[in-house]
């Protein structure tokens, strides 16, 4: 796949970890084929509150996210603002960025598949790419795999998919619901 | 010039930033000049009241190491194991007076609390009415001017209808700021734990010496003697300090408590005394004193009311004799008598009581409270070296001083907790955990209209069940919280709170201030996420509900960084709170000039043994013998106790990960002796059944603990889901403790609102799979 559109596709799942508004995400989901956006459209096609909802049960919830957005959280310490952290900052600041909110770690799951995104773009060396794959990308399996335990609005149950797929390079593949669960 | 390959990457990438700012210019910025030297901060630990100095080092925004301060009075440049492992590393300090250059666990592992991902990080309001502890809420996130804007628009309907009456605020009288608040509003319902820890205790010594104090000189005791004390293992290392130097220097320390704890380890005798019999002994320990004439006659004559009611006082102790005491308590008459002869000769003695403690927990707590207060007076050690003594502190203006409000609306209403029918709670200003829950669902249904908890769980009642039910009668629940405790799970609306490594505050030290001290607070790094500060709420509010309470002279609103900063100068400490905080600490010593006047009700400046207000106010003027609110029965034969595990504070910290992993979950302690009579082995799970409820976890066998009692650490049994280490584990102590109805208090005699949480008695049988 060409890094443009691998790209535009990691733009997608990192949307998909920052927003809960349908309209942004529909935009967001331009760059992948027909039969995703299909998937996406019906994922998506509920109340926009309960979107909402799912994304604070899941990843924010006060009663005890069963699936934190931060790498840190899945480390041996398992608290925030760990080594995580500091490096995706110190990866981040390499490219002239940072995260525009101070107060927030910055291994969230979105900014890194969002920069991970910037990458492809940016014509590194495949080693540069699979150095950050490596260190920030591989523990999204880990997300996933709560998600997946977890997640009762379809648009989720989707992201998952799709970034297990991304993240473990089989992205040609077009991803499907598990027991017929049906994004459309 | 040699460029790195990072650097190399940087220049050219850095043109390539604009693409993602595109697409994500809502997450990513340009990178700005980082910082990226290390700076050391000063602040004062939070976990605890103690407020030990810390020294942070932060690394590019992140807390990257905490040691205690040298310098401090109080830690002593030590710190908690709850503060040090936050960072994984711990120096000691030994110079510091009070943590001596260590922190506590609790305080060390406070960065651990700091980035729990479990914490509650935006405001957030429920979208399913349906309310349970089992029940999704439906959060959704929502803006803080849409929170504020919210809750003060229900508070004002609660208000227009119901009167302040209908609010009830679970919460501290502290900042400054948020007591401007809830008077500005007129609250007349505001609860605290204080019942369930030193309500009696700060009482009685207000009455009978001048005023509570934390102070303790056991450094210069030569005699210690420990009603069920345990501050050891509380962990707050001034008194730990104080113990083992005591200790060094050859004093004698003796302890009474059902179980061979953690201080009884330091004690040279130790007495495994009946539950609630603590105040047998010390009546009984009076009665020697005074009967063989042991007391220290220059303090007695000079410095207290023993002259005046001579008689009365010896005629009332004549009848408590050793050999009756022994009936009661377990402990031998003769022990008695050689006790409190020491105790009496051996000086400085001291008998300290403090805090969530045996001696502060049972319903005859303010009797014992009274009888211990008596027996440091006849030591003739009040505010003398190696007894009891009054901070020197610094008293630091409030934010009435600083910006005087108008006149306050007065106090009027119905008082849930009905602590209006005991004087001496009421004077005292603080509420009643162990009463509310009979207020809320018996007394006064539907009276409370709207709720405002702010860190306190439920956890922190007698019987958390009946608590549960009670709130859920409330149509309108805000709790703030640095974590989802199980009150988050009945609430309305949720605030996050910042921890005290994110807020500023400058703090007086009162737990050994033989000289004046005052410790600045700093946000050593800014608040995570969305998380403010109580101070930051009350001023919202109060602008949106009492908006004459909450401006300057000018008209401006009042802002709790300009107050903090007025507080730093008119200290004469620095022009404001960030120079201030550069020092850190103001410690200044100065000789200590022992009292000759005490502070105590009634103008007479001395000591009270006999406390001629009291009958006024329901109590007896002297102590008198009361048994413990429940007696072991057939049904429920034995005692049941509980204790807060030295990693741990109240039920704040068990989502720690490292304290987690240090205590995870609590266990029935049971005696060996007991067990086998039980047919309960090591790790079998067992059953403890109370008239209040029942509970099951598996047994610990210790020979540490009294045969006819079991034990349960606090803190324990949050429920399944809200956090994700603690949730779920071990069992909920309270569900054992009955709470009951101010009346009941009274009935027990129970004038000084002590919450009886040591009182329950229990069956305990195995679960068979």
């Amino acid at each position: 796949m060409p890094p443009a559109e691998l790209a535009g596709r990691y733009r997608f799942v990192a949307r998909g970890f920052l927003s809960t508004d349908p309209e942004v995400l529909r935009q967001a989901a331009a760059p992948l084929d027909p039969h995703e956006m299909t998937l996406v459209e019906g994922a998506l096609s509920g109340d926009p509150t309960e979107l909402e909802k799912e994304y604070v049960r899941l990843f924010l919830s006060p009663a005890g996210a069963p699936c934190p957005l931060w790498q840190s959280a899945y480390s041996e310490e398992g608290i925030l603002m760990g080594d995580d952290h500091a490096s995706a900052l110190e990866w981040y600041r390499a490219h002239g960025l940072e995260p525009a909110h101070d107060t927030e770690p910055a291994d969230h799951a979105g900014l890194l598949l969002a920069f991970y995104a910037h990458m492809l773009e940016s014509g590194l060396s495949a080693d540069e790419l699979a150095a950050f794959h490596q260190r920030h990308l591989s523990w999204l399996s880990q997300l996933c795999d709560r998600i997946a335990a977890h997640a009762q609005h379809p648009f989720y149950r989707l992201l998952a998919i799709m970034t297990r797929q991304l993240v473990a390079g089989a992205s040609e593949a077009a991803p499907r619901l598990p027991d017929g669960g049906s994004g459309a | 010039m040699a460029l790195s390959r990072r650097s190399f990457l940087q220049i050219t990438s850095a043109a390539g930033a604009g693409r993602l700012l595109a697409s994500f210019g809502d997450v990513f910025r340009a990178a700005q000049p980082t910082p990226l030297a290390e700076r050391t901060l000063i602040t004062a630990c939070g976990v605890c009241d103690s407020a030990c100095g810390i020294r942070a080092t932060v690394r590019d925004g992140v807390l990257r190491f905490m040691e205690g301060l040298p310098e401090d009075l109080q830690g002593r440049g030590y710190l908690c194991p709850a503060s040090a492992l936050a960072s994984g590393q711990m120096r000691t300090l030994p110079e510091d007076l009070q943590g001596r250059g260590y922190l506590c666990g609790k305080g060390k592992a406070a960065a651990a609390l700091l980035y729990d991902p479990d914490r509650l990080k935006y405001p957030m309001k429920r979208t399913n009415p349906a309310k349970g502890l089992e029940v999704d809420p439906g959060w959704v996130r929502i803006s803080w001017t849409e929170a504020l804007d919210t809750i003060a628009a229900r508070f004002r309907e609660v208000l227009d209808r119901h009167g302040p009456e209908a609010l009830l605020f679970v919460t501290r009288p502290a900042p400054d700021l948020w007591l401007r608040f809830m008077r500005s509003i007129g609250a007349v319902n505001r609860v605290d734990h204080i019942d369930t820890c030193y309500t009696a205790d700060r009482i009685v010594q207000r009455y009978t010496v001048g005023g509570k104090s934390w102070c303790n000189d056991l450094e210069h005791a030569r005699y210690i003697l420990l009603f069920g004390w345990d501050l050891v293992a509380r962990n707050k290392l001034v008194f730990t300090h104080g113990i083992v130097a005591a200790k060094e220097k050859g004093a004698k320390v003796v302890c009474f408590n059902p179980e061979y704890s953690i201080t009884a380890r330091f004690a040279d005798e130790w007495y495994p005394i009946r539950p609630g019999a603590d105040l047998a002994v010390a009546l009984a320990m009076i009665h020697v004193i005074l009967s063989e004439n042991l007391f220290d006659k220059d303090f007695v004559q000079n410095y207290t009311n023993f002259p005046q009611y001579e008689s009365q006082i010896r005629q009332h102790f004549a009848q408590y004799t050793p050999e009756w005491a022994e009936a009661e308590s377990d402990v031998s008459a003769e022990v008695i008598r050689h006790l409190a002869r020491e105790f009496a000769t051996m000086g400085p003695s001291i008998a300290p009581a403090h805090k969530k403690t045996l001696c502060a927990n049972y319903a005859n707590s303010g009797q014992l409270c009274h009888a211990i207060s008596i027996l440091n007076i006849l030591a003739g050690t009040i505010d003398r070296p190696g007894g009891r003594f009054f901070p020197r502190s610094v008293s630091i203006p409030g934010v009435d001083a600083i910006v005087p409000p108008p006149p306050y609306p007065a106090v009027k209403g119905r008082r849930v907790d009905g602590k209006d029918k005991l004087p001496l709670v009421l004077e005292d200003g603080s509420g009643l955990f162990s009463t509310l829950a009979d207020g809320m669902l018996n007394k006064y249904p539907g009276m409370i209209q709207a709720a405002f908890i702010n860190s306190y769980s439920l956890l922190s009642f007698p019987s958390p069940q009946r608590m549960e039910q009670a709130l859920k009668t409330v149509p309108f629940v805000v709790v703030m919280d640095t974590l989802p405790v199980d009150a988050t799970s009945l609430a309305d609306i949720v605030l996050p709170s910042i921890t005290y490594l994110e807020g500023n505050d400058v703090l007086a030290r009162d737990y050994h201030a033989p000289w004046p001290q005052v410790i600045a607070r700093q946000a050593v790094v800014p608040p995570m996420f969305e998380a403010k500060s109580i101070g930051f709420v009350a001023v919202e509010l109060g602008k949106r509900l009492a908006p004459d309470y909450f401006k300057n002279p000018d008209g401006s609103w009042i802002s709790p960084a300009a107050i903090l900063d007025e507080k730093a100068r008119r200290l004469g400490l620095a022009a404001n709170i960030a120079e201030f905080a550069a020092q850190g600490i103001y410690s200044k010593e100065q000789p200590f000039v022992p009292r000759t006047s005490f502070a105590t009700p009634g103008g007479t400046g001395k000591c009270q043994i006999y406390v001629p207000q009291f009958p006024e106010k329901g109590a007896e003027p002297l102590p008198v013998w009361k048994k413990r609110r429940d007696l072991p029965s057939p049904e429920f034969p034995y005692y049941y106790l509980t204790f807060i595990p030295a990693v741990h504070r109240r039920n704040s910290t068990e989502n720690n990960a490292i304290l987690h992993e240090m205590f995870p979950e609590n266990a029935a302690m049971i005696n060996p002796a007991l067990a086998a009579r039980l047919s309960i082995r090591e790790g079998d799970r067992v059953r403890i059944r109370s008239r209040a409820g029942a509970i099951e976890l598996p047994a610990h066998l210790t020979e540490t603990l009294r045969p006819d009692c079991v034990m349960v650490a606090h803190g324990f049994g949050h429920r399944s889901k809200l956090l994700s280490l603690a949730g779920g584990k071990g069992a909920r102590d309270g569900e054992v403790i009955p709470d009951w109805s101010v009346e009941e208090m009274i009935q027990a005699g129970d004038w000084f609102g002590a919450g009886a949480i040591m009182d329950a008695v229990v069956n305990i049988e195995p679960v068979r799979a």
